[in-house]
């Protein structure tokens, strides 16, 4: 048999759902080397997830995720990202689980990557937060939305319904991953940093986001007063000075935990 | 070009803390699987720095397989030599085996058919991962469980003869495990020693030592989780006095990881040997420590 033909053969040898009728003979017990290798690595990447779903229920999930999308890359702990993609989305491995077993996936998966996260050089060392350059957030740092407190280590708080941001990273130069629940401006403003095709000062970033939450209040407000036939109310309270405080204490503890390193020049200009 | 020689361990995140605070003359040099460390932060970046500090690096391949059905991917290739360089590794090493197939990685090694058009194929593949890295490659025969179908029954011999043929189309170099021509040898009954005589010793780079599996049945895995049996140790005893010249000799501990004072005694076991037989090196190691 030649080489091709003989290589492809394989392919369904490793990573079928069942045994299959043309299973080159012999070869049995490298399909369960194989499978034995990586499952043995999602138990450690997802040990609380295993625990909550079940042994069986999760090997029986990974043998699904290995027949849908064998490995496409050589890089073994790369895999586990990708099968908590599909683990989230196992209704058979979900479907008898508690509601928030996908949030624990999730949370987990991102422990996972963030413990190997590269850091990227910093040529020259960043300075303070300049609120005219561009913020520099962790390379480690995940934004991670969960609707449930998964991050808690009790299991029965982990359970808890309590949509909120967690922070997940890694402080540059060390080894331990760490995680934090970010107030909700501070989520919303790293998301933009995180997703604008090109960098922008963070005063302008600020800027609209205190445009957007002042926005959006006013409108509660209104329809508030308008649904309770309101003509006076007392004062509301300052929402500048509330934003104020939440964003200057989000951004000062994101500083001092190693989640903002501080903020470069923007490309063109020059202090 | 960095003279490397002597026992080595490869470099793995269970062992290094012991690792670090050993005092174990006998061990030379560590070996590093680039999969496991490049793009990545954290722990294995500071192992790595540390690592580099103190010992000699070969860099050894987990998944190029030469006789994968994966293109090589261009900038993978130029980070894998980027790293290659970084660590001044005078060569670099990976298998003899179908490690993916048409992007689909397997996650371990199988064995390769010897056919004239797969030998080309695997000349193919090493020129271009030698051209890209700029260094040697040693390519290392793996152990395996089964035989391609419509192989021979001569299979091992088959291969020690291809071997020589696809050395020298790849102007490439040898790995020789010794561990995985034991465990050949034992599975698929054939004499181990015969093997190593037919094999272009000239080229041989770099040895391997470990340990395997004994299942209840006598069929043997190549787990590199066991520690080396005698028959072992006397194969590499065989095979570095048929060799003759001082060359790396890894012992590759993947997992279970002892106690690392039996480790360590496993090195200095594998180093007793090895300045047993090569006089000339001990001779030489020990003018070095006395200043001459």
């Amino acid at each position: 048999m030649e080489l091709e033909e003989y290589a492809r053969s394989l392919l369904p040898l490793c990573f079928p759902l069942e045994r299959d009728a043309h299973l080159l003979p012999g070869f049995e017990l490298y399909r369960e080397m194989v499978r034995a290798r990586l499952l043995a690595m999602a138990r450690v990447a997802f040990r609380r997830s295993f625990a909550l779903l079940g042994e069986p229920t999760g090997s029986a999930s990974f043998a699904r995720y290995l027949a849908a999308t064998p490995p496409r890359t050589p890089i073994i702990r790369e895999l586990m990202g990708e099968f908590a993609t599909h683990l989230v989305r196992d209704g058979l491995a979900l479907a008898q689980a508690p509601a928030h077993a996908a949030d624990l996936v999730r949370f987990e998966a991102a422990k996972w990557r963030v413990a190997s996260a590269s850091e990227s050089p910093l040529a020259p060392a960043l300075g303070e937060v300049d609120f005219e350059g561009e913020l520099m957030l962790n390379d480690s740092l995940e934004l991670l939305p969960l609707e449930y407190s998964v991050a808690a280590t009790n299991e029965d708080e982990a359970g808890r319904h309590d949509p909120h941001t967690l922070l997940v990273y890694r402080r540059r130069g060390e080894d331990g991953v760490h995680w934090y629940r970010a107030p909700r401006l501070l989520a919303q403003l790293f998301a933009w940093v995180r997703s604008e095709p090109l960098p922008l000062p963070l005063a302008e970033l600020v800027r609209r986001l205190v445009a957007e939450r002042v926005a959006e209040r006013v409108v509660e407000r209104v329809a508030e007063r308008v649904v309770e036939r309101e003509v006076e109310r007392d004062p509301p309270p300052d929402e500048a000075q509330l934003l104020l405080e939440e964003l200057a204490s989000g951004l000062t503890v994101a500083v001092e935990r190693g989640v903002v390193l501080g903020s470069r020049p923007l490309p063109g200009l020059t202090k | 070009m960095q003279q490397v020689e002597g026992i080595g361990l490869g470099l793995r995140q269970p062992l290094a803390r012991e690792l670090f605070a050993a005092d174990l003359p006998a061990l030379r040099w560590l070996e590093i699987h680039p999969e496991n460390y490049l793009g990545r932060g954290g722990q294995y970046a500071h192992l790595l720095a540390r690592a580099r500090e103190r010992w000699p690096l070969l860099t050894h391949g987990l998944t190029q397989g030469f006789g994968s059905l994966t293109p090589y991917d261009p900038g993978a290739l130029a980070a894998l030599a980027s790293f290659v360089r970084e660590l001044g590794s005078p060569w670099h090493s990976d298998h003899l085996c179908v490690a993916s197939v048409d992007g689909v990685y397997l996650h371990d090694l199988l064995p390769v058919p010897f056919t004239a058009r797969a030998i080309a194929h695997i000349v193919a593949r090493v020129r271009v991962l030698s051209d890209a890295l700029g260094v040697p490659i040693a390519v290392e025969p793996i152990s395996y469980y089964a035989m391609p179908p419509g192989a021979p029954a001569s299979y091992a011999f088959d291969e020690a003869d291809k071997l020589s043929e696809i050395l020298e189309r790849a102007d490439a170099r040898l790995l020789l495990d010794v561990n995985n021509v034991y465990v050949n040898a034992r599975n698929h009954g054939f004499d181990a020693r015969a093997f190593i005589d037919r094999l272009p010793i000239a080229r041989v780079v770099q040895l391997h030592v470990a340990g395997h599996q004994v299942r209840a049945d006598g069929f043997r895995i190549d787990t590199h989780a066991e520690p080396v049996c005698e028959e072992v140790y006397a194969l590499f005893e065989y095979t570095l006095r048929k060799l003759g010249r001082p060359v790396p000799v890894l012992l590759e501990r993947d997992d279970r990881f002892p106690p690392f004072a039996e480790l360590a005694a496993e090195v200095e076991r594998l180093d007793r040997i090895y300045r047993a037989a090569l006089p000339e090196t001990h001779a030489e190691r020990a003018g070095e420590s006395l200043g001459a």
